[in-house]
């Protein structure tokens, strides 16, 4: 399913002594499946990225395309199809809850959207095994889970309902090492097994250089750059926007400045093994 | 004062902390910690200074220690940031034209004294966080308790927020950390894991991050320096830590 963005302006409270640029004249056109990341600070407008994918807001100019939907001010017919095949991760996962039990909440997605309803009880305890919870989190209070679980339990909610394009905004922060390397697993899954687009909006950049296939700069309401995830070596350029260079970069752009040759990887494994070559 | 702070519960928990140290508590039972913290619980006993924490006692704890919730970041008091701030000073009876000033100099300090008219809900999620971290840290408490929230900092200001707590810690206050961040570790001088409501392990930092097999069945991990130099020490490239990058480079090409 392919996302157009053309020539997108967004503003809020406009005419308002309250008002202010979201997004500034944005275009750009997502086509094949994959890992897509919205790199940027805060007040950059990724944000509002993932809302405009769900149609949860109009754009002020230029329009939105989704598949064969189109979000551009005019009122959009058979808005739960779109709402089912993109699906949403706030960045505040206690937004989405408002039924008593875990399993009232991974349910709902599946009654209102009328998905495969037979088969419930088993996708229920498939979507949990899949994020890392167990059978025993199905009786406790969302709202009551502590933040990590809260995030996942978030996740599982969206997968079970199997959405073409997978928004997930701000996900890894505090996110212990393990759980990160659980979702980099699941998120290699999703892309190569059931070819999904995934988008994550995020600041974590060490994150993001792991996973991503094509990487887009935001800073303060435009988009600076985009391209393949070599991008992430300029330091310089990383550095004027506020954002950190990702820890395995800035290591090995630290040897080459000594005039050392080594390339860029993306495993410690494999940093180590290149570094052992070049010092003996 | 030796001891300040004492914490224990039932028999699984123990440990007290003097003034002027920086606490990092890692591991999978951080929001119970927080919740005995908080609450009065009959297993746990917390002491702060001379006071015990219980229900007669609670306005003097609040007084001497600040929590910074991570669930409470979207909650205001407040219209403006200024009023938000000002809450906490409010509550302490001080005179008008002293608040004024004391936010002038602090929200200066912080990066945030172009903001103090705005709304809160308008703000981006760093603004938001520096802003809660100075509402509390304005009343110049002895504890100051942060529930996993740098990890919501920029960049930029996550090094200026970590110089500003140094300055605290340097002037007599004690920070708890719990976080499940095991970058943020570098910045502190004393770890403790707690796992599954025990106590694992406990001592100063580079000793604790030694303990390499405990760290990954436990799921914490380590530090990406950390762990870079672990794996050259074991092929005998380097002899002993090197904690930046540069310093590193320089020993392995000797």
């Amino acid at each position: 399913m392919e996302i157009i963005f053309d020539k997108v302006t967004f503003v809020i409270n406009k005419n308002t002594p309250l008002e202010k640029t979201i997004l500034n004249n944005i275009s750009f056109n997502i086509s094949n499946s994959g890992i897509y990341s919205f790199i940027g600070a805060s007040n950059s407008g990724k944000t509002a990225i993932g809302d405009l994918i769900n149609a949860l807001v109009v754009p002020t100019k230029g329009k939105v395309r989704i598949g064969n939907f189109s979000n551009g001010g005019r009122k959009i017919r058979n808005i739960n199809r779109l709402r089912f095949e993109t699906g949403y991760v706030y960045k505040n996962p206690y937004d989405m809850f408002f039924n008593k039990t875990v399993e009232d909440e991974l349910s709902f997605g599946m009654k209102y959207f009328k998905y495969k309803t037979d088969k419930m009880s088993l996708r229920v305890n498939d979507a949990l095994k899949l994020v890392g919870l167990n059978e025993s989190y199905l009786e406790l209070d969302p709202l009551s889970l502590n933040l990590v679980d809260a995030k996942k339990l978030a996740l599982a909610c969206v997968l079970i309902y199997n959405p073409k394009i997978i928004i997930l905004d701000e996900y890894t922060n505090g996110l212990s090492s393990n759980d990160k390397n659980d979702l980099i697993r699941l998120l290699r899954i999703l892309k190569t097994k059931y070819k999904k687009t995934i988008i994550l909006l995020s600041k974590d950049t060490s994150f993001c250089y792991q996973v991503t296939d094509y990487v887009y700069l935001l800073s303060l309401t435009r988009l600076i750059k985009e391209g393949k995830k070599d991008i992430l070596h300029d330091q310089e350029l990383l550095a004027s926007i506020n954002l950190e260079v990702p820890k395995i970069v800035s290591f090995v752009n630290e040897c080459n400045k000594k005039g050392h040759e080594i390339n860029y990887y993306t495993n410690i494994l494999d940093l180590i093994k290149g570094v052992y070559r070049d010092v003996f | 004062m030796k001891d300040y702070f004492k914490y224990r519960y039932s028999k699984d928990i123990e440990f007290n902390l003097n003034e002027k140290t920086h606490l990092i508590i890692l591991g999978n039972s951080s929001d119970f910690f927080i919740d005995t913290l908080l609450n009065n619980n009959d297993k746990s006993n917390v002491f702060i200074g001379d006071v015990e924490l219980n229900n007669e006692s609670i306005q003097t704890v609040r007084k001497r220690m600040c929590v910074v919730l991570n669930k409470h970041l979207n909650v205001f008091v407040g219209e403006t940031v200024k009023d938000e701030i000002a809450f906490g000073l409010e509550s302490l009876a001080m005179s008008k034209n002293e608040i004024h000033e004391l936010i002038e100099v602090e929200s200066k300090r912080f990066k945030i004294d172009k903001l103090l008219e705005k709304d809160p809900n308008s703000l981006g999620s760093s603004d938001k966080v520096k802003m809660k971290i100075l509402s509390y840290l304005i009343i110049n408490p002895k504890i100051l308790v942060l529930d996993n929230i740098l990890s919501e900092l920029d960049y930029n200001d996550k090094l200026l927020v970590l110089n500003i707590l140094k300055e605290y810690q340097n002037d007599g206050g004690i920070i708890i950390n719990v976080s499940n961040d095991v970058e943020e570790s570098l910045y502190a001088d004393k770890i403790i894991i707690l796992y599954n409501n025990k106590l694992v392990c406990e001592g100063k930092t580079l000793s604790v991050l030694n303990e390499e097999k405990l760290l990954k069945r436990l799921g914490i991990g380590l530090p990406f320096i950390i762990e870079l130099n672990k794996y050259f020490m074991d092929y005998g490239m380097i002899d002993k830590y090197q904690l930046s990058n540069e310093k590193l480079v320089g020993a392995l090409w000797k």
